[in-house]
């Protein structure tokens, strides 16, 4: 093969995956729009790209005008669910896509590891005890999340370390471990009153509900740092991939490497789930429908599930809200409709990457 | 093991928020055996409150072990159990869609009929699923029971969707019962619950040394004359009709089934002529002892305290499986 039709192939390759994410990128825009046009005040989809774009150049209108309401509306009660919706997503698909690298484990995942229900756990102790290390704020409900997100963490960890565990193994601990979470939780809750019991029970199952714009700057913050630092790491996350003995022959420090990639990966998830509740699948179904098209390169696969993970948590928000309008069912449910089918798929499935037996 | 049992089932009445002595709890029943009850305060907590709460205590906790051991030996895994596989899941999803939709799956049915004829039901999905799965292709064991698991994340979904429509008042009694509640029993539940228990159990000691042929391979049971596959669905379809049986009064509780078998077995070795009765009985002490713990820590769901108490002990046997290879 020349030099020539060895650059044209990879241009090929490349050029491939970028249609592939130039795509996901214009749902994810589409659909971001979409999220904006549910309830109340009727504004077509051109306008809400329109209000947002004179919102962002810095339009201000007087107040009670129909356009200040128009921008009020969109820009104040809208848009921050559509961003959270994105953060979320994006945060959550890396996350997926890294744990399934970095375990060589096509079922990991945020929730399937137990991590997400340790993060929440950790909320439900912060705000029901009034008990966090930094006083009863927001950074003190993160910071619980975060330690309680640990957990699971550090069980992959030492599992990994002490024993022989089988993917497989590993995914059975993360459930044992989030019904224990759900044991502790209900100790937590079982003496709160009605409203607060049903409010936390809606927690559990997550739903992007009652955002503002002051909520959004901790989940922006560690999805965009943890995002650029994984993309960074894409190049050694694929020698992970290929198996613990051959990413050591390759110099790389596979234990350390792994503890520090879950530690970053605790601090995403914490940071997301103490805002949202538990978005499960999320990081499951997005790396894998990635995976199906462009295969596994995790140079591509990375910015792919994000775009890709953000307007699915966004297409199933916004299904979620329309289904029984004006109510609205919360969007982990939905995702677990979509989340389970995909988990059964991919145990049953006979050959996958790696395999999980 | 009876013994303890039934020294158990005496002692627990006396616990709890309103004291009452063993002895007073004694003399309460017998009296009411002899066919005077008191009638008085004291009568009321004793003999409808605590003792119809341990008894059901007693028959969940037993029917969960008789189950787990059965499933044990007829998937040959030591990590199955009416709630690993999924089966409680399903029961519970049909029963809510009875209780909160009032939605009977065979037309015509009311009340606790219909409850019980759709946890029937919907339980056979997961058992269905693995069954149909594992002919396909070899499963492993852990595989078996990742299948239970998806199944129980679609089910648990569809019945969080159902709660949410749920009475928001009713939502901390829903809240529990997803946990596993046994709460307050009624004397007028235990025949329904008690009956089948019985009846199922009776049926699997009958076939407990064609279990055991089972236990020991496909193809060896084929040449002694034993259909396992045949075996396995029968034997699911009595499980399942069981759990049905017991989960809609008392919600899903975890790893009771699991757990017991594996004590049973420690005792009285493998057999399971005698594993089925021993592991039924392990289950049911344990059950009720989580019952008096939960009362006396201030009525908690008693599901609680089995994942508390369970959880570690799967982690142990997860690892351990590990070790020696057991799969």
């Amino acid at each position: 093969m020349s030099e020539q039709e060895f650059a044209d192939g990879y241009l090929r390759y490349v050029r491939h995956k970028v249609v592939f994410i130039s795509a996901a990128l214009a749902a994810l825009a589409i659909a971001a729009g979409a999220s904006c046009l549910v309830d109340g005040r009727p504004i077509g989809i051109l306008d809400v790209y329109r209000i947002i774009w004179e919102h962002l150049t810095g339009a201000r209108y007087e107040y009670a005008t129909p356009e200040y309401w128009d921008d009020f509306v969109v820009c104040q009660m809208r848009l921050p669910r559509t961003v959270l919706a994105i953060v979320a997503g994006s945060s959550l698909a890396v996350c997926g896509t890294v744990m399934q690298s970095i375990m060589s484990n096509p079922l990991a995942d945020p929730y399937t590891t137990g991590m997400s229900s340790g993060a929440c756990l950790g909320s439900i102790i912060a705000i029901a005890m009034g008990f966090a290390f930094t006083g009863p704020s927001i950074y003190g409900i993160v910071g619980m999340s975060f330690l309680m997100a640990l957990v699971p963490a550090f069980v992959v960890i030492l599992a990994s370390r002490l024993v022989n565990t089988s993917p497989a193994t590993l995914i059975l601990m993360g459930t044992i471990m989030s019904y224990l979470f759900s044991a502790v939780n209900t100790l937590i809750l079982v003496n709160q009153e009605g409203e607060t019991l049903s409010a936390a029970y809606l927690w559990t199952i997550g739903s992007l509900d009652n955002v503002i714009w002051s909520d959004l700057w901790i989940p922006g913050m560690t999805s965009v740092l943890g995002c650029a630092a994984m993309l960074a790491m894409s190049g050694k996350l694929n020698v992970m991939m290929m198996g613990d003995d051959q990413a050591r022959s390759m110099g790389l420090d596979v234990d350390n490497f792994r503890t520090v990639l879950l530690l970053v990966l605790s601090v995403m998830v914490a940071s997301i789930i103490s805002f949202t509740g538990i978005l499960g699948f999320v990081g499951l179904v997005a790396p894998h429908i990635v995976r199906m098209a462009i295969g596994s390169d995790n140079k591509f696969v990375i910015p792919a599930s994000m775009a890709f993970g953000s307007a699915l948590l966004l297409v199933t928000d916004t299904v979620a809200r329309l289904v029984v309008y004006p109510y609205e069912i919360p969007v982990g449910i939905v995702l677990m409709f979509i989340g389970g089918p995909l988990f059964l798929y991919v145990v049953v499935r006979k050959k996958g990457y790696g395999g999980i037996y | 093991m009876a013994a303890l049992l039934t020294a158990m089932l005496m002692a627990s009445p006396a616990l709890g928020a309103y004291d009452v002595s063993p002895g007073e709890v004694l003399r309460i029943i017998l009296s009411h055996l002899t066919g005077n009850p008191p009638g008085d305060r004291t009568d009321f907590v004793v003999w409808d409150v605590r003792l119809t709460s341990s008894a059901m205590a007693v028959i969940t906790g037993f029917a969960l072990g008789v189950c787990g051991s059965v499933m044990q030996a007829v998937m040959r895994n030591p990590l199955a159990d009416p709630y690993t596989m999924g089966v409680s899941s399903g029961a519970s999803l049909g029963a809510v869609l009875s209780l909160v939709m009032g939605i009977s799956i065979i037309p015509g049915l009311r009340g606790d009929a219909s409850v019980m004829s759709n946890a029937f039901l919907l339980s056979l999905v997961p058992m269905a699923a693995i069954l149909v799965l594992s002919i396909s292709r070899r499963m492993t064991d852990t595989m078996m029971i990742l299948c239970g698991i998806g199944v129980m994340y679609f089910f648990s979904a569809t019945t969080s969707l159902l709660m949410l429509t749920a009475d928001p008042t009713q939502m901390s009694a829903v809240y529990s019962w997803n946990l596993g509640n046994i709460g307050v029993g009624y004397w007028d539940n235990l025949p329904t619950m008690a009956i089948p228990t019985a009846l199922c159990t009776a049926f699997l000691m009958l076939s407990a040394s064609k279990i055991d042929i089972l236990t020991s391979g496909d193809s060896l049971s084929h040449t002694v004359g034993v259909d396992p596959f045949r075996l396995r669905v029968v034997s699911s379809l009595v499980v399942s009709v069981m759990i049905a049986a017991i989960v809609s009064f008392t919600g899903t509780i975890g790893f009771i089934g699991l757990v017991s078998p594996h004590i049973a077995r420690a005792f009285v070795g493998s057999r399971q002529s005698w594993l089925i009765p021993a592991s039924g009985l392990v289950g049911a002490a344990m059950l009720l002892a989580a019952n008096d713990a939960a009362r006396v820590l201030g009525s908690l769901p008693v599901g609680v305290i089995t994942t508390l108490v369970g959880c570690p002990i799967f982690f142990a046997l997860l690892i351990r499986q590990r070790r020696s290879q057991w799969i």
